[in-house]
């Protein structure tokens, strides 16, 4: 186990290698030059050359990575052309809020599919169980950002119950939370309902039927309680993948998080705040991705890593 | 023993198996009634990107000051927009530019995937050590953030988001491909093919690839899908297919404006996305049964 978590993390190490200089790479290769940008138009060749040397761009491509990855391991992630401000505070003081908005998300996802997913298993053919599959099928086919607009209209302007921008208070939460969570709840249906009919058919919960144990019994306590080991994982999974899948949510309801800060940083062409909340959001993933694969193996004792 | 017995060996021709590999999808058609519906509406689809512009009622770039942000009505089906355009008009119009970009990128990822898929599959080793850890690496950035990497550096426009969405397409058809390759390279027929002396190219051509098939073909049509929702979610952020342009998207994107007041500006350009890869969906998840009932 502990040769499996090694062999893992040292694998990670050069993915992350080639994404930081993939991401590196592609910044400097957007059109425009960042030097320019912070002096301003008007500045004359030589404060432009300037700035040019006291960020390093003069340097070979080669060096000024390793100056990069250097600043990456301390923190240093270069200052912000829009904000004039680290990028490092910038991404950290949203971070928060992205992880806020991913971790209800996945709660609102994990509860709605995982509910949908027993039922339509239980009630296998019924009205209900096709009802759930038309249901999840949509919540897949769906354009996120036309189903929070739907959200506000219905529970913003209609409704009048929630906020339909901004952060500060648990209302502000719920919408981009729920638009989020739509995302994942379909698939982790699916998975809940392939998973449960697997068990459902299985010898030990027949014996405990002929025991005569109470339906609910059997259902929760027999088939459940392992049914749930794949679909934890990838409840897990998709709380990773909300990092990236935040963009919309975030953009729709102006929530202050990192995903939201690429997109305006993108529209800005804020080069370094790209590159810094890029990295951060792909590192996240990864990270997460490992926690859950090492977690599934302490979850489900039948899997021996090799 | 005098007698021969006369076998009698019929030989179907392609002509007769492509009768009945008809005659056995409409039958399954029949029975999947949601398959047929996902069929009609890429159909449909299809039908409004190619005679779109003859259909339209108005021009879809023409302003009408006069009638703005009408609701429906019998001069314009679905109302007009902020600037009097008919959404109707605009629709049929975007469909082009949806069914453009999710035809153009799918084919990006099938051909990508097919070469990643095969190479690492087939020759193994280090071929498949490298293209793997490549996968890997494309499949570090989280939902759309490559699409918006790529955005980024490219800029906007169509063919940026045909490549961006292309992209984020190639990790699940290379695995898929390597699958199939990797369960059928080590088949008695391919292993024949190898003992007549046969080349790799064609080997992986002719046999592996030919009998991969089914599946490839449920991940394109899933992925047409995916990217059209892609595309639509570029331009929405703007980072895509710019207005005037009728992307579908956009045009979400561009009425958000009055959601309070008009709300069928940004309703049916979205529900429109949303029908076409529903439709892509239920048609893919048809022919998973159909081809591959294994995977089910």
């Amino acid at each position: 186990m502990h040769r499996y978590v090694l062999r893992r993390i040292l694998q990670m190490v050069p993915v992350l290698l080639i994404v930081s200089f993939i991401v590196f790479v592609s910044v400097r290769m957007i059109p425009g030059d960042p030097a320019r940008m912070i002096a301003g138009l008007e500045a004359s060749e030589e404060v432009v050359q300037n700035i040019r040397q006291q960020l390093g761009l003069d340097q070979p491509i080669l060096t000024q990575y390793v100056r990069f990855l250097q600043g990456l391991l301390t923190g240093d992630l270069g200052t912000s052309l829009y904000f004039k401000t680290p990028v490092f505070t910038e991404l950290a003081t949203r971070l928060p809020n992205t992880l806020k908005l991913a971790f209800s998300g996945t709660l609102f996802a994990a509860l709605i599919g995982v509910t949908g997913g027993i039922l339509s298993a239980v009630y296998r053919g019924s009205i209900l169980d096709n009802v759930a599959i038309i249901f999840s099928l949509a919540g897949v086919s769906m354009p996120s950002f036309w189903l929070a607009l739907l959200f506000i209209q219905l529970f913003s302007v209609k409704l009048g119950w929630l906020p339909s921008s901004g952060s500060g208070t648990w209302q502000h939460l719920v919408l981009p939370a729920l638009t989020l969570g739509m995302y994942g709840a379909g698939r982790i249906a699916r998975l809940t309902r392939s998973s449960m009919l697997e068990v459902l058919s299985a010898d030990y919960v027949r014996t405990a039927r002929a025991k005569g144990l109470a339906n609910y019994i059997v259902i929760y306590k027999h088939a459940f309680m392992s049914a749930i080991i794949p679909v934890v994982t990838v409840i897990g999974l998709e709380f990773g993948g909300f990092l990236g899948k935040a963009v919309i949510a975030e953009t729709v309801f102006a929530w202050p998080g990192v995903a939201r800060l690429i997109v305006e940083a993108v529209l800005q062409r804020d080069f370094p705040l790209i590159q810094g909340g890029v990295l951060w959001l792909a590192f996240g993933f990864t990270l997460i991705n490992l926690v859950v694969d090492v977690l599934y193996g302490f979850l489900d004792p039948r899997i021996r890593y090799s | 023993m005098s007698e021969t017995t006369v076998v009698d060996i019929q030989l179907e021709t392609s002509q007769q198996i492509a009768r009945k590999t008809r005659r056995d999808f409409l039958r399954f058609l029949r029975k999947n009634p949601i398959t047929l519906v996902g069929l009609l509406i890429v159909a449909a689809f299809v039908g409004a990107g190619i005679f779109g512009s003859y259909l339209a009622p108005y021009d879809p770039m023409g302003m009408d000051l006069l009638h703005r942000l009408e609701g429906p009505s019998s001069a314009h089906l679905l109302g007009t927009d902020e600037l009097g355009r008919d959404i109707l008009s605009r629709i049929l119009y975007g469909a082009q530019i949806s069914l453009g970009i999710g035809l153009l990128a799918t084919l990006f990822s099938l051909t990508a995937g097919l070469v990643l898929g095969a190479v690492a599959g087939y020759f193994g080793g280090w071929w498949d050590t490298i293209i793997m850890r490549f996968i890997d690496v494309l499949l570090s950035f989280p939902g759309i953030l490559l699409a918006i990497l790529v955005i980024a550096v490219i800029g906007t426009g169509p063919n940026s988001v045909i490549l961006a969405a292309g992209i984020q397409g190639v990790p699940t058809m290379s695995r898929v491909v390597r699958g199939e390759v990797l369960r059928l390279k080590e088949r008695e027929f391919v292993e024949s093919a190898q003992a007549i002396g046969l080349g790799h190219w064609v080997i992986l051509g002719r046999y592996i690839l030919y009998n991969s098939l089914p599946p490839v073909i449920v991940i394109t049509t899933l992925n047409i899908g995916s990217a059209i929702l892609t595309g639509a979610a570029l331009s929405f952020l703007g980072m895509g297919v710019q207005p005037p342009e009728p992307e579908w998207g956009a045009m979400v994107s561009q009425g958000r404006d009055f959601i309070r007041t008009v709300p069928h500006v940004t309703t049916i350009p979205g529900l429109a996305i949303f029908i076409v890869v529903l439709g892509f969906n239920l048609l893919g998840d048809g022919l998973r049964d159909y081809l591959d009932p294994r995977t089910n």
